[in-house]
């Protein structure tokens, strides 16, 4: 672990000290190399321990770590360049930066979607030119002041990225809406103003050759729009006096909530224009306001005063995920106010069994309801809760997280449930289940992940009694009363399209062969983690290849994945996204064989270390970019890819360098959390949403969270349940400073 | 409907007497024009026959209008009614941007003309741009900008104030 000794090596060393600063926050420098060795001791340690902890690697899986550790090192020296590139290193940069004003090389970019992280959109973007810098913020709200409910973070929606010459930005300024497609939205990029600039005012003109121009984009903000409007003696006016009523109503109806109102102190004519336009508003999710946050949350007072004006029109409303510090009256003002509720999303507000009974009286035309993360409601609430009429509409309920729940309430559900979410709900019990069983038989979507009391007769009678069940999900590692002979039963469920069964230990080869038998219809198969590497191997997951209508495979971390499986699986003409996350036996070979897949939309390879350059390049060229092609993820962090060896031009492949190998559980629930109601591949994770689920954290490569690991790993005991390792990973992350 | 009749073209007359050749699929988006062609029943006949006029809109303006349903024409209709979506600024695409980087004149007439027509898609992005340009604002600048006249006393303006002073910033 020498470094070379001349001013090259020098330097190199002195950036990769500055990574290790960054990581640890301990000056390693004055006591030089050796700590490295030491680090790498502590990472044997914990490899091992890893290995018999909660992923049940192999022995071999941690071997594939410690070859993950050596190729970490060139990976930290990367790390200290990326950091500062553009700003001081780079000669060629420091030239362009007198040549050209940084504002020129950078643009804005909106209207991305959730989906897209930070490191997909540099990937996307590189297309146009050499990016030194890529900016895309989360939203700041969140889980309300109790903490009950820690949420996926969304990105902003918009991104600054600079490029390292003007150039490049401007390629990126005139893409085509075509050139911009991404997880089939349309992104917008815009030139940047800077703050400073945008209070002059009358600099915007020169830039977009027009003042009215820029306050045509979206992406204006209060800045420029201020500056207009002081700098407007010489630019015309919109004449918004004009305007029918009714269109001036739609107008104000696009408005965030707070800025309606603030409209009815305009004059008398916006005060009724704003209260009118409630009216067309059906729709509310106060987590989008940026009114309330963390040092003003949310009260009763305000939600009446906004439910008073919108509430009667009200369809659907979700108050979930908010600052709030509400009292018990909150639950009242809605039932009150909004009669017509269809859609209520009350997660995190905590209420007794008086008023929860009153909601449900109050909400006769509620179909749709949603009361996550209630860890210290009692079964009782949730009895009082449905204990009305409202049971017997509900077609879609969301207890997910309700620790507490035994699920008395369950006997109260009608016939037409359709969608019933009880991940986590550990207490739910096998009465409760038969209740379901007899009551709503109709269910079409069930997940119990992580109910664990769920017996071989309870799984037995739903294959009987549900006969038009769709989705199913049974994720988690501890069925106490579970065998793997009833777990077959699942084969049985014929109208099955999508399964999950991560983390599952008790599938085997041979439910995986009923399965394929069986369930002809399925569409979507989540196998993350499941089984032992001695109970599925290749023979099983090759029996996969019978699902013909398979569209989304999660095949992740399943030791007896190699190239001849996935040689097998590449029949499965409409596969669309495969995820392939530490397999650790997949090679090039077998990577190649996904070429033929025309459908594919994302392939996800993080930690599969036998992959290199060569297939993944290969697999770029496979897939040349084309009108009315969408594109396609490719997830390569943690393999051999050498991201500056690449090219992706004329191609419709996205690389991203992220690794989610080694947060596996973590971007696994972010995904559960985001595709929540919509269509979307959802994989269910076994962990619950206790484990917080952080894009920043998740967005971490995997070479600084395992080097986190070596360095920071505490040498008591190992870790071996997944809610405390997310727990402690996160607090290591904070002590870094790599979260907030 | 079938191909030929989706290929049949429209004629349109601009106020300014202008005539617009524009394909059956492509108006379409207009409700106003729908409901004209089918209680007419004109939407079977081979003939397309006489121009149809649209009061009201310019030849500029109506050429606009037509571009823009051109672009959208085969954007996948909303398949549920869009009034229960959420309402939000921040979702115009680029090209609609570009698009409507016109002078204030042409993006009023723009709203009036998607208006009359009934080209719901045209009217909420035209809407939208307009809500930008009061987000942010102050009700004092909103005035400013748009040389609204206060009508309220002192008195009832600060009522208003104190009731609604938790929506400030």
């Amino acid at each position: 672990m020498r470094f070379g000794t001349g001013p090259e090596g020098k330097s190199q060393q002195q950036s990769m000290f500055k990574a290790l600063r960054r990581l640890h926050g301990q000056n390693l420098e004055s006591r030089g190399l050796h700590d490295m060795t030491e680090a790498f001791q502590q990472f044997v340690t914990r490899a091992r321990f890893f290995s018999i902890g909660k992923l049940r690697r192999t022995w071999s899986h941690s071997a594939a770590e410690f070859i993950k550790y050596r190729r970490l090192l060139p990976m930290l020296l990367a790390d200290g360049e990326d950091f500062d590139a553009g700003e001081t290193d780079d000669f060629d940069a420091s030239i362009a930066f007198q040549a050209a004003s940084r504002d020129n090389r950078k643009i804005v970019v909106s209207n991305i979607s959730p989906r897209v992280t930070q490191s997909q959109l540099t990937s996307f973007f590189s297309n146009y030119g050499k990016i030194t810098n890529c900016i895309l913020p989360k939203e700041e709200k969140n889980s309300s002041v109790f903490g009950t409910l820690p949420k996926h973070r969304k990105n902003c929606g918009s991104a600054t990225i600079t490029f390292k010459t003007v150039d490049a930005a401007d390629r990126a300024r005139n893409a085509t809406s075509e050139e911009l497609k991404f997880y089939d939205q349309v992104m917008v990029v815009a030139g940047y103003v800077s703050k400073k600039r945008g209070g002059k005012g009358l600099v915007l003109a020169d830039d977009f050759g027009g003042g009215s121009s820029r306050e045509d984009t979206p992406l204006s903000r209060a800045s420029s729009t201020q500056s207009l409007a002081s700098g407007s003696i010489n630019s015309e006016v919109f004449p918004i006096e004009s305007l029918p009523l009714r269109i001036l109503e739609r107008v104000v109806s696009f408005l965030p909530i707070s800025e309606t109102i603030r409209m009815e102190r305009v004059s008398k004519k916006y005060m009724e224009v704003s209260i009118k336009s409630w009216q067309t508003i059906n729709r509310i999710v106060l987590a989008r306001e940026t009114l309330f946050n963390k040092s003003r949350p949310m009260r009763t007072s305000h939600l009446k005063q906004i439910l008073a004006r919108s509430g009667i029109n009200l369809k659907s409303l979700d108050i979930s995920g908010i600052h709030q510090l509400f009292d018990d009256k909150a639950l009242k003002v809605i039932a009150n106010c909004c009669p017509n509720l269809v859609e209520l999303d009350i997660s995190g507000i905590h209420a007794n069994c008086e008023e929860l009974e009153e909601l449900g009286e109050s909400l006769s035309k509620l179909e749709q309801l949603s009361y996550r993360g209630m860890e210290t409601t009692g079964d009782k609430a949730f009895y009082f809760l449905f204990k009305s009429e409202i049971s017997k509409k509900l077609k879609f309920i969301d207890l997910r997280n309700s620790k507490r729940l035994h699920g008395r309430a369950f006997r109260l559900f009608g016939s037409q449930l359709e969608s019933l979410y009880l991940d986590g709900c550990s207490k739910v019990d096998n009465l409760a289940l038969e209740d379901l069983c007899t009551n709503s038989a109709g269910l079409k979507e069930l997940r119990i992940n992580e109910v664990y009391r769920i017996s071989d007769e309870n799984l037995s009678m739903i294959a009987r009694r549900m006969e038009d069940l769709s989705i199913f999900t049974l994720c988690g590692d501890s069925y106490k009363s579970l065998t793997k002979a009833g777990l077959i039963h699942i084969s049985h469920m014929r109208n099955i399209t999508e399964l999950a069964l991560d983390y599952n230990i008790l599938v085997n080869d041979e439910l995986l062969i009923a399965i394929s038998a069986g369930l002809q219809k399925l569409q979507s198969l989540s196998l993350a983690n499941a089984g032992d590497d001695s109970s599925i191997t290749s023979e099983g997951l090759s029996a996969i290849k019978n699902l013909s209508e398979l569209s989304q495979l999660d095949v992740s971390s399943l030791a007896a994945l190699n190239s001849e499986v996935v040689k097998k699986l590449a029949e499965l003409k409409k596969l669309e996204l495969i995820q392939m996350r530490n397999c650790t036996y997949l090679a090039d070979e077998g990577f190649s064989a996904l070429i033929g897949l025309g459908s594919l939309k994302h392939v996800d390879l993080s930690g599969a270390i036998l992959i290199s350059n060569d297939s993944i390049q290969r697999f770029i060229k496979g897939f040349p970019s084309g009108p009315k092609l969408s594109p396609i993820t490719l997830v390569v962090g943690g393999t051999a890819a050498d991201a500056s060896k690449l090219t992706v031009r004329g191609s419709r492949v996205v690389v991203d360098f992220s690794d989610y190998s080694a947060i596996l559980q973590t971007s696994m629930q972010t995904s559960q959390s985001s595709s929540n109601q919509k269509g979307g591949f959802r994989i269910t994770s076994a962990s619950d949403n206790e484990a917080s689920s952080d894009d920043e954290f998740e967005a971490l490569t995997a070479q600084r969270s395992f080097y986190i690991d070596a360095v920071c790993g505490e040498d008591d005991s190992p870790i071996t349940d997944d809610g405390k390792l997310a727990e402690w990973a996160e607090k290591e992350a904070r002590s870094l400073g790599l979260l907030k | 409907m079938t191909d030929a009749a989706q290929e049949r073209s429209i004629k349109l007359l601009s106020s300014d007497n202008e005539t617009f050749q524009v394909p059956r699929n492509v108006i379409r988006l207009s409700n106003t024009i729908n409901t004209l062609l089918q209680d007419l029943g004109l939407d079977d006949e081979e003939d397309a026959g006489d121009a149809i006029p649209v009061q009201n809109v310019t030849s500029t303006i109506l050429k606009k209008v037509i571009a823009w349903c051109q672009h959208h024409h085969e954007d996948p209709v909303a398949a549920d009614d869009s009034d229960s979506r959420e309402k939000r600024t921040d979702d115009i695409s680029s090209w609609d941007v570009e698009f409507l980087k016109v002078d204030q004149g042409t993006l009023f007439e723009l709203i009036l003309a998607a208006n009359y027509l009934d080209i719901k898609g045209l009217l909420d992005v035209s809407c939208k741009t307009v809500a930008n340009m009061i987000k942010g604002k102050s009700p004092e600048e909103i005035r400013r900008t748009f040389n609204i006249k206060n009508d309220f006393t002192p008195e009832e303006e600060e009522q208003i104030r104190k009731e609604n002073a938790w929506c400030e910033d």
